[in-house]
């Protein structure tokens, strides 16, 4: 088990390095410079061309391209990201200050999900073809296909202008969360309560619930025990997929919630072409998605005991 | 010969009785945790004002520590570390007494050799300041004539010092040599009546009140400490969510709402309503005349004859953003009145010049086409490309306008490194450009032809010695008056010549619950304001 | 209303090499047409389809002309209410329906044809080449779709034409690993195998064997990403990196009118009601597809 936990790992690595490999080259191929788009914003006085080639020096933007990368790539392996251009401050540090934001977000969501999807596809493979499962199915239809910061906007116009129960904006503790993770838990549920549906259906058709129906298990006993722990593996596989789906919609939710995270600071460092803070940004995302997606594997081999661990 | 002195004693009292007699007897004594919604677009990325290059940072670090001297509402230079300034004639060396018996919020003293430290902190190539250290500009010497007596000197006139001077932070010597670069800007330490306590980034910043401050600010009514306990700048992202921050209670301040909610508060008698109008430029369109059609004078002149701001302003914002007529704003101390009216909407005009410039308008199209005109092949449409950053709807608007004249605008919403990168190819026709300083130097940054090279803010292409001469004497007269004529003779060249498109200004609205906060001050300029004298009850 | 995937009737497992072999369209089809969520989803998007085709020649006015006072509530003359600039939105979404519409397509044909191409090679290559490209596939499906959109924009500037690209770019390794692990199982059945014997060149093989074969996930992946690409774009437009104005875009007008969404709710609703619709009909008929052409595949994206 640990050796084969030890060489998924090592997999991981070649991705991360190609991963980290794109990012530089993509952020250098952008145009402009970030001295010269700080100061495109900037608002004080004039500032002259020689300021502007002096101020690129200092902020030490004139070194070979591949110095910077392997500086980054070194800097890497040791927990180094290097310094933000824009910030002036260590890369790893407003990665994990916000670190803590993002994953409630995104945990929250994930487990708003799960909450609402759960039922409703349970609901809607028991009662097949039913009233329920047609209503449970449109609401998951519907919650997948909208675009997220719309709902946000509209969870906000209800729950925070009208009823005042949430706050609009801002990380202060549960109550601001439960907006932004809902947002993102709805349209993930929808995904998932569809998954469940076909899942359970299917699984409920397999001979062996069929054989402890004949044996006149008790209804419940047989969905539960049975039908949802056979219905779940695939749900679970899907699990790692959500989560890379809700650190996608935090790019979006953070910025309709105004909430700190790595989303918008990703977002604002690629149009300030801050690119220490992208590469940092965009390889911690990457590495606790695929870290995700690891354990999620994981998971799978232990729960579907046909799976065995490979080299 | 001229010189100029601040007077301490007149000036402070009269601030202070202004300001005294503006607020309720015992408000201040109620004190309060203030906190103000902000626009998150304008959250600083570093906090340290000696680094990063915004308006913002520079607000913020106001509260934790007084600039020598402060613009005050009426937009005068009034002293605050400072207690009196004088230059020589030629604009060269700067004299500065300063304030006895102040210290930092970290006890160390404050003097000649504290100013000392930050101008040289800020020249210094480790802090590569972004903006500070071009608008203190290249001084030769920073001498320390005695503990409260401070000598600038510069090889050229440098006549923009105060306005560099009222938005420079004044850092603890003693907690600056502390920490790095990086760290400083959490630590901030400064003589201002708050210190910094926390800030959660894309979130919240927090101070609180120094019990040691003297009230040094001529803004503030009473000497001693501010009356609020803690101040919150809270960060808000969408537009629909700041404009009704405060009545869902989340903020006491809504600052910079936008135009759609104004009607809201307006009419609402519990709310206080503040509209401040921002100097410098304008929501402005410069023109590229280097290639047609922007070369010919006729094309550029049709298109401001086609464009009518004023629709503009009524179709978007409900008539509430300000009028913008010329390279400097309506309401700057030096805008060139001449440039109200020069260019009335007057389609006919616009198709007269266009038709002479030979953009004809065939028969059954909207658009007009080439024919004969100097570097274009016949039945090329006269396109013209619209870049901005941001607003993009003025644009849509003008868009509709100028069709009727003819003219497809192409409207394209530009993200910074795009901006960045056809600028310096000169690949636009219209390009946004926004200089938000009130002093009028910014006309040279943008009009002289010496500036028309890679990193330059000239993007026009347009050389004329007279403009390159007038422009260039913003930055050496010392006489304020002298300074305006020139930038008033500089506006009349650029818009006889049509080589910008002044389209709207968009002040700063504030709203507040009015019984609930007392004495909020906004600045002359609407990106500025003092809490100096403000208290909030809960 | 049935709605989602149909189980497996109660007939022997198909096995995939069956339906390889025999693709049986009719009773695929008939299968198809026993979901009635499928059939909904098809009939809605035939009926923008038609929309799109016919746009503006039945919009009852120009989407581009500022024709009232703007923020004007629905009413008899208009029938969705005026947008921010006083134009017709319901004329907007019938005339934006065409933009919309290319904007799924387009991207998912600007992804697809890369990613397939990928696949198939790293699939049926194996070795060296698919482990470099396995790895190149990992690292661009562990990067958020709509950052490595967003990068691609902030480089070319935002327009229609590059949210296509870009969405497209952000696509195609979906393509690519999910056309692999077809290459992968059906390059060892016999018949492919029989044709490597025969003499068969390998490109030939390539195209009319091993792909053909693997039309049916890549069918259905295509759909759901059309409504993903309407929806990824919806997203580029509400960061203001989507489609320029006055382009009547579904995204670009909903993200517009969020600011007034308490005051004027139909400037934003109603293209965000539209683009529900579509991306809805993409879903349905996705996974009708999807149960119809295989139940016993699934897909885990």
């Amino acid at each position: 088990m640990s050796r084969y936990l030890l060489s998924r790992i090592m997999q991981l690595l070649p991705v991360l390095l190609i991963i980290s490999l794109v990012v530089f080259a993509i952020m250098h191929l952008l145009p402009g410079d970030p001295a010269e788009l700080m100061l495109a914003g900037a608002e004080g006085g004039a500032i002259t061309p020689e300021r502007l080639a002096e101020l690129k020096e200092q902020m030490g933007l004139n070194d070979p391209l591949a110095v910077q990368y392997l500086r980054f790539v070194a800097g890497a392996v040791t927990g180094d990201l290097g310094e933000s251009i824009r910030f002036r401050a260590p890369v790893t540090d407003l990665i994990l200050d916000r670190f803590g934001s993002t994953i409630a977000l995104a945990v929250a969501g994930l487990a708003l999900s799960l909450v609402i999807g759960l039922p409703l596809g349970m609901l809607a493979a028991v009662r097949q073809n039913s009233w329920a499962d047609t209503l449970a199915m449109g609401f998951a239809y519907v919650g997948a296909s909208m675009p997220v910061y719309w709902v946000g906007l509209v969870l906000i116009l209800l729950f925070s202008f009208n009823l005042g129960w949430f706050p609009p904006a801002g990380a202060d503790g549960w109550r601001s969360l439960i907006l932004p993770a809902l947002t993102l838990g709805l349209v993930s549920a929808g995904v998932i309560s569809r998954l469940i549906r076909s899942s359970m259906v299917e699984v409920l058709s397999e001979d062996y619930i069929r054989a402890a129906r004949a044996k006149g298990l008790n209804q419940r006993t047989i969905l539960w025990r049975h039908g949802l722990k056979n219905a779940l593996i695939p749900v679970i596989t899907m699990l790692g997929l959500q989560f890379g789906a809700m650190l996608a919609g935090a790019v979006v939710i953070e910025t309709v919630f105004s909430r700190p995270g790595i989303g918008r600071l990703v977002v604002a460092a690629i149009l300030q072409k801050d690119y220490p803070l992208v590469q940092g940004c965009i390889v911690f995302l990457a590495t606790v998605y695929l870290l995700v997606n690891l354990f999620v594997d994981l998971a799978y081999a232990w729960l579907d005991p046909r799976i065995r661990y490979g080299g | 010969m001229r010189h100029w002195r601040g007077k301490l004693e007149t000036l402070s009292l009269l601030t202070f009785l202004a300001a005294s007699s503006a607020l309720p007897a015992g408000a201040i004594a109620a004190g309060g945790n203030l906190r103000i919604a902000f626009p998150a677009n304008q959250e600083p990325a570093s906090l340290d004002g000696h680094v990063d290059p915004y308006q913002s940072t520079w607000l913020f670090n106001s509260f934790v520590s007084d600039p020598l001297i402060v613009l005050n509402p009426d937009g005068k230079y009034v002293p605050a570390l400072a207690t009196s300034w004088e230059a020589s004639p030629d604009g060269k060396v700067w004299t500065f007494k300063l304030r006895e018996g102040v210290t930092f919020q970290d006890g160390t003293k404050f003097g000649a050799d504290a100013v000392k430290f930050n101008l040289e902190r800020i020249a210094d190539p480790k802090t590569a300041s972004a903006q500070l250290k071009s608008d203190i500009g290249p001084f030769s010497k920073v001498e320390v004539l005695d503990p409260l007596t401070v000598r600038i000197t510069y090889d050229t006139p440098w006549v923009t010092l105060l306005d560099a001077l009222r938005r420079t932070p004044l850092w603890s010597p003693t907690a600056a040599q502390k920490y790095s670069i990086a760290e400083f800007q959490r630590n901030l330490v400064g003589t201002g009546p708050f210190k910094l306590s926390e800030w959660k980034q894309n979130d919240r910043l927090v101070f609180s009140r120094w019990d040691g401050y003297g009230g040094w600010n001529p803004i503030q009514a009473k000497k001693g400490p501010v009356a609020l306990d803690t101040l919150t700048i809270r960060f808000i992202g969408e537009a629909s969510v700041l404009g009704n921050i405060v009545k869902t209670g989340d903020a006491d301040i809504a600052f910079a709402l936008p135009a759609s909610v104004i009607d809201d508060y307006k009419g609402d008698k519990t709310y206080t309503f503040l509209s401040k109008d921002q100097s410098g430029t304008g929501l402005s369109m410069v023109m590229n005349t280097r290639k047609p059609p922007l070369s010919d004078i006729r094309v550029r002149q049709a298109i401001l004859y086609s464009a009518d701001q004023n629709a503009v302003n009524d179709i978007l914002f409900d008539g509430y953003y300000a009028k913008s007529e010329g390279p400097l704003n309506n309401n700057h101390p030096c805008f060139w009145s001449g440039a109200s009216g020069i260019y009335k909407t007057d389609l006919k005009k616009a198709g007269e010049l266009l038709d002479a410039a030979g953009w004809k308008l065939p028969s059954g199209k909207a658009i007009r086409e080439a024919s004969g005109v100097n570097g274009v092949s016949d039945g090329t449409p006269l396109r013209i490309r619209y870049n901005v950053l941001h607003h993009k709807e003025i644009g849509e608007v003008l868009q509709q306008q100028m069709r009727k004249a003819g003219i497809d605008l192409v409207v394209e919403v530009v993200p910074g490194p795009v901006q960045i990168e056809r600028v310096r190819n000169r690949d636009f026709e219209l390009m946004y450009e926004r200089q938000r300083s009130p002093d009028p130097a910014i006309l040279d940054q943008i009009w002289n032809s010496k500036w028309d090279q890679p990193g330059g803010w000239a993007w026009t292409g347009f050389k004329d010695a007279r403009l390159d001469e007038t422009v260039t004497k913003l930055r050496s007269l010392p006489d304020i008056a002298a300074r305006c004529d020139a930038a008033k003779e500089a506006q009349k060249i650029i818009m006889e010549n049509a080589l910008m498109l002044p389209t709207l200004s968009d002040p700063v609205f504030v709203a507040y619950p009015t019984d609930r906060v007392k004495g909020f001050q906004m600045g002359s300029e609407g990106n500025w304001f003092f809490v100096n004298n403000t208290t909030v009850s809960q | 209303m049935r709605m989602g995937s149909i189980a497996p009737a109660a007939t022997a497992p198909i096995t995939y090499e069956e339906t390889a072999l025999r693709p049986a369209r009719l009773q695929w089809l008939k299968l198809y047409m026993r979901n009635k969520g499928a059939v909904l989803g098809a009939i809605l998007l035939l009926l923008w389809g038609i929309v799109a085709i016919l746009g503006p020649s039945i919009a009852p006015y120009d989407p581009m002309e500022m024709l009232s006072r703007p923020r004007r509530p629905p009413s008899a003359d208009f029938w969705l209410g005026t947008d921010l600039l006083g134009r017709d939105v319901f004329s907007r979404i019938l005339v934006g329906s065409q933009i919309s519409l290319q904007l799924g397509l387009i991207s998912v044909v600007l992804g697809g044809v890369p990613g397939i191409v990928i696949g198939l090679i790293a699939g049926y290559a194996g070795g060296k080449i698919d482990t470099l490209l396995s790895r190149v596939i990992d690292a661009l499906l562990a990067l958020p779709s709509i950052l490595l959109a967003l990068v691609v924009i902030a480089a070319l500037g935002p327009s229609i034409r590059n949210v296509m690209i870009s969405v497209g770019i952000a696509t195609m390794p979906l393509y690519a690993r999910l056309v692999r692990s077809s290459v992968l199982t059906i390059k060892e059945l016999p018949y492919v195998e029989a044709a490597r014997v025969v003499g068969n060149p390998t490109w030939r093989i390539m195209i009319f064997h091993v792909l053909v074969n693997a039309y049916a996930p890549v069918l259905v992946l295509s759909t759901l990403q059309v409504g993903n690409a309407i929806l990824i774009g919806s997203g580029l437009s509400f960061l203001g990196l989507g489609a320029q104005p006055p382009t009547p875009e579904w995204g670009l007008m909903s993200a517009e009118g969020r600011e007034v969404l308490n005051r004027a709710w139909w400037i934003s609703t109603f293209p965000g009601l539209a683009i529900l619709s579509v991306v809805v009909a993409c879903n349905l008929v996705g996974d009708g597809l999807r149960s119809a052409l295989d139940p016993r595949m699934r897909m885990e994206k």
